[in-house]
């Protein structure tokens, strides 16, 4: 099945659509050429346009835009960010496999993590309004979705019961959410050091 | 059916506190709406002294600290303690005054502190009367905990009871040192601790009310409900044996964390920070046994809502404990100190595993102290998902908050002058102001189902349940 | 038998080790506090608070101020230069208890002294937002027609002189006094006009 009609089909039903992935059998290669380094495009490239172009009004005063130095060093580190991330998440679910007695590949476990993570990284599209509560508002239903077929894959691409599959989700989840409060950290750090934004009118 | 009360548990006590648990835990959380709601319409404040948000703000932290999870902890310590040692609660007239004697000092609390009867050092807020009734309820309470232990019929002391224990004594230590006070009358006193060492003290206090109130508390919770509702044993011995003892000694210095960049010296302020960081081991310790504990129960889970209380309170404590030893990192700090993310890293912890595992603990206990199952187990589920999702509101809304509040306040132009007054970057955080609103309403609402199925459980079951204590089977 | 078994079986050895473990660290950090030059000194020329002063200081606990307002500029340049010179230990000796707060609901106060003038702030305090338009801080309308209760402040001093503040007993004796007639908002705004103002230099 051809990559987008597998997105597609994963976002408009998800089980059929995680079945599809499941059998589709991707190497770790395909899997980021194919998937994830398009996917992962998006939002540095909007967040780089809406940085730089749109920029963040502000009642009152000349509206704001990011340095196009900063924004695009900004871009490339997120790019990056989210490649890394789903090697990191993918080789954790497999390590927590053990526990669930849900051991697989290690390219299974990161096609479910990188395909997990398909809602959020299409609505990157939203950066191209850079006013956090836009991005806010439709990154919120986004997260929801993705938490939603991170529930309904791992029972198939990990080939446990629905069960067992719920608390090894919550297990991914926490994971995930322990990530997330390291990528705060570390981009908090990197600001610090001055690789923050810049800005300019 | 008349027992004697040696053969039985003294579920009354345990019974009365659980049911103020609800109570209060409803109580602390509609004070905390109506003061986030302040910030949103500074109208509210109604002009009146008593319902100004810097009077009602202590007595929302005070309720849902020491009333909502206080009241968790004397129910859950006084069964958990009896169950585990198969002997009934030790003077019984002991207990009765801890439980009559913490609902005077959380109505001294409620009465007191939006009349502006106040210490101003955070979570011990309460004026010297009310703290000497603390110490009295206090060490009544250890009495009679630790006097149970020493009556037991089993052996070994049963790790939830070393959590347990740990916590009363530690919270006597902090609470007395703490509230070192000058009266200079009934309700007015001054510390006897000044600037920098009053600092110190109080965030010595302050770290560890919520390390040894918030965490070793519900950590030996979680040690007791979490194998009792999988019905399996606890994941490692060892691992609790080990962490245990780390998260005794570690918690304690990581007080200085609260004080980054401010007139502590430099070395303590390190210090702190070192220590904090090494606290992220033991505490994940804790979180390993409970998610290791709860996976062997994958069976029970269609079933049982009370198991998802449990999988996502432990899941935020993992969070919560790894954000924690992050913001106490200098750098971070230096941007984090004083903002919303404070804020929202509090809730995370307080909404997502305080309230989450007191929750699940709840909803297990109850219909057993009155001997009938829980009224109904689509409004456990339902709760779940209001709770769920009103931390995530509240969570994200502070981290977008905090974090642009710490951007704005630094933000200069080439020239080094500052872009932002400061009420430019108020102007900025009322949106999240009401997300975060939002976000509380929502896990209200939640606690507000959870009253009505308790309420009505409790009302169709057995208020004067008395549970036989097994026999001695060596 | 391990000492962890020996002290799984006795719950005398349980609470003793308990205790030691958890004393270590506040002895270690708390106790230096009482030793170290820095944090003992006061600033040349800090005064204690003045009867008004301490009344007014009392009122903004009473009041819950240090929820959102801190006292306590960090070191940073972004800081100095919004609120003045970085707080230095040797301003709060005096401070009971210390009041450098957790939140910046509001601005830092640590230098608000001389900041703004008196009208200002009976202006501000009395509705923050005839100043500040924007300001979610509460209204404070009881304060100006409230007098001060000046029936407890020999006893404050007394206490506080106690405590190692050099009151004298004509400081003392006068205090009452001294505060006949004024208001809470007088109080409020004289402790206000008092902070910070021990350090002179702007940054």
């Amino acid at each position: 099945m051809p990559k987008s009609s597998l997105i597609k089909t994963l976002l408009l039903s998800p089980v059929d659509g995680w079945q599809a992935i499941y059998e589709a059998n991707l190497s770790i290669p395909e899997c980021y050429i194919k998937h994830v380094v398009p996917l992962a495009l998006i939002t540095p490239v909007c967040g780089f346009i809406g940085a730089t172009q749109v920029g963040w009004p502000i009642p009152g005063a000349d509206t704001l835009f990011m340095t196009p130095g900063s924004a695009f060093r900004i871009a490339i580190l997120s790019f990056l960010a989210i490649l890394v991330a789903v090697m990191v998440i993918g080789k954790l679910i497999q390590w927590m496999g053990q526990t669930y007695e849900a051991e697989q590949t290690l390219s299974r476990c990161v096609c479910l993590a990188a395909f997990t993570i398909t809602p959020l990284l299409l609505i990157g599209v939203a950066t191209l309004y850079p006013p956090p509560w836009f991005i806010y508002l439709l990154g919120l239903p986004a997260l929801g979705y993705s938490v939603f077929l991170l529930y309904s894959g791992v029972p198939i691409m990990m080939e446990i019961s629905a069960e067992r599959g719920f608390l090894f989700s919550s297990a991914i989840l926490t994971v995930g959410l322990i990530a997330l409060v390291g990528l705060i950290v570390v981009t908090v750090g990197m600001w610090s050091l001055g690789l923050g934004p810049g800005f300019g009118h | 059916m008349n027992l004697s009360k040696q053969e039985t548990y003294n579920y009354d006590v345990v019974r009365q506190f659980a049911i103020m648990t609800i109570v209060w835990g409803v109580v602390g959380m509609l004070v905390g709406v109506f003061i986030a709601s302040q910030l949103v319409w500074p109208a509210l404040n109604f002009d009146i002294a008593w319902l100004s948000f810097g009077r009602l703000r202590p007595l929302h932290t005070n309720a849902v600290v020491f009333a909502f999870g206080g009241c968790a902890l004397f129910s859950t310590s006084y069964y958990v303690v009896q169950r585990t040692c198969h002997v009934r609660l030790a003077f019984d007239k002991l207990a009765a005054f801890t439980f009559w004697g913490w609902q005077l000092v959380i109505l001294s609390a409620v009465v007191s502190l939006p009349l502006g009867l106040t210490s101003s050092k955070e979570y011990a807020e309460l004026e010297w009367p009310i703290d000497i009734l603390i110490t009295l309820v206090w060490v009544a309470y250890a009495i009679v905990f630790f006097g149970t232990i020493m009556r037991r019929k089993i052996k070994h002391i049963y790790v939830a009871n070393w959590f347990f224990g740990a916590f009363i004594l530690t919270v006597a230590l902090l609470h007395v040192v703490n509230s070192l006070a000058i009266p200079v009358s009934f309700t007015k006193s001054y510390s006897v601790y000044a600037g920098v060492q009053d600092a110190m003290v109080q965030w010595w206090y302050g770290h560890n009310a919520v390390g040894f109130f918030l965490t070793a508390g519900f950590l030996g919770i979680m040690y007791y409900f979490i194998p009792k509702q999988v019905n399996q044993p606890v994941y490692s011995y060892r691992l609790s044996v080990v962490h245990f003892w780390a998260i005794l000694f570690t918690y304690i210095w990581a007080g200085p964390h609260h004080l980054h960049y401010t007139a502590l010296p430099d070395w303590l302020q390190s210090v702190g920070m070192v220590f904090s960081l090494v606290l992220l081991a033991p505490s994940w310790g804790g979180m390993i046994n409970g998610i290791m504990t709860l996976s062997g129960a994958w069976h029970k889970l269609r079933t049982d809502p009370i198991l998802k209380f449990l999988v996502v309170a432990v899941s935020f404590y993992g969070m919560s404990t790894f954000e924690g030893p992050m913001m106490a990192i200098k750098t971070v700090n230096a941007l984090s100190h004083y903002t919303d993310w404070t804020i929202g890293h509090v809730h995370s912890g307080a909404l997502g595993w305080v309230g989450m595992v007191s929750m699940g603990a709840m909803y297990h206990l109850i219909p057993r102290l009155v001997n009938h199952e829980i009224y109904s187990v689509k409004l456990i589920d339902k709760h779940f998902w209001l709770a769920t999702i009103g931390i995530v509101l509240y969570i994200t809304a502070m981290w977008i908050s905090g974090i642009m509040q710490g951007l704005m306040w630094r933000a200069v132009n080439e020239d080094g002058t500052l872009i932002y007054s400061f009420v430019e970057t108020v102007n900025a955080m009322h949106p999240y102001y009401m997300i975060r609103l939002l976000g509380g309403l929502i896990y209200l609402a939640g606690m507000l189902l959870m009253a009505y199925n308790i309420y009505q459980t409790v009302r169709l079951g057995d208020t004067r349940h008395q549970a036989l204590i097994p026999a001695p089977t060596h | 038998m391990s000492l962890q078994q020996k002290i799984e079986k006795n719950t005398g050895l349980l609470i003793m080790f308990v205790l030691i473990v958890v004393s270590i660290g506040g002895l270690v950090e708390i106790t230096p506090l009482w030793f170290m030059k820095s944090t003992t000194e006061a600033v040349t020329g800090l005064k204690p608070y003045s009867a008004l002063e301490l009344s007014g200081r009392d009122i903004y606990i009473r009041e819950g101020c240090v929820s959102c307002h801190s006292q306590m500029i960090r070191p940073f340049r972004t800081e100095t230069e919004r609120y003045g010179h970085y707080s230095v230990a040797g301003e709060f000796v005096y401070d009971r208890p210390f009041l450098w707060g957790s939140k910046r609901t509001g601005p830092d106060l640590a230098r608000v002294g001389g900041r703004y003038s008196d009208d200002w702030h009976r202006i501000h305090l009395f509705n923050p937002r005839d100043v500040v338009p924007e300001s979610i801080m509460p209204s404070y309308p009881w304060l100006d027609s409230t007098l001060l209760d000046n029936s407890d402040i020999t006893a404050k001093m007394s206490s506080l002189r106690f405590l190692g503040h050099p009151y004298t007993d004509e400081e003392i004796n006068a205090a009452a006094a001294l505060l006949e007639g004024k208001t809470e908002m007088d109080a409020l705004v004289a402790y206000l006009q008092n902070l910070g103002t021990s350090i002179k230099r702007r940054r």
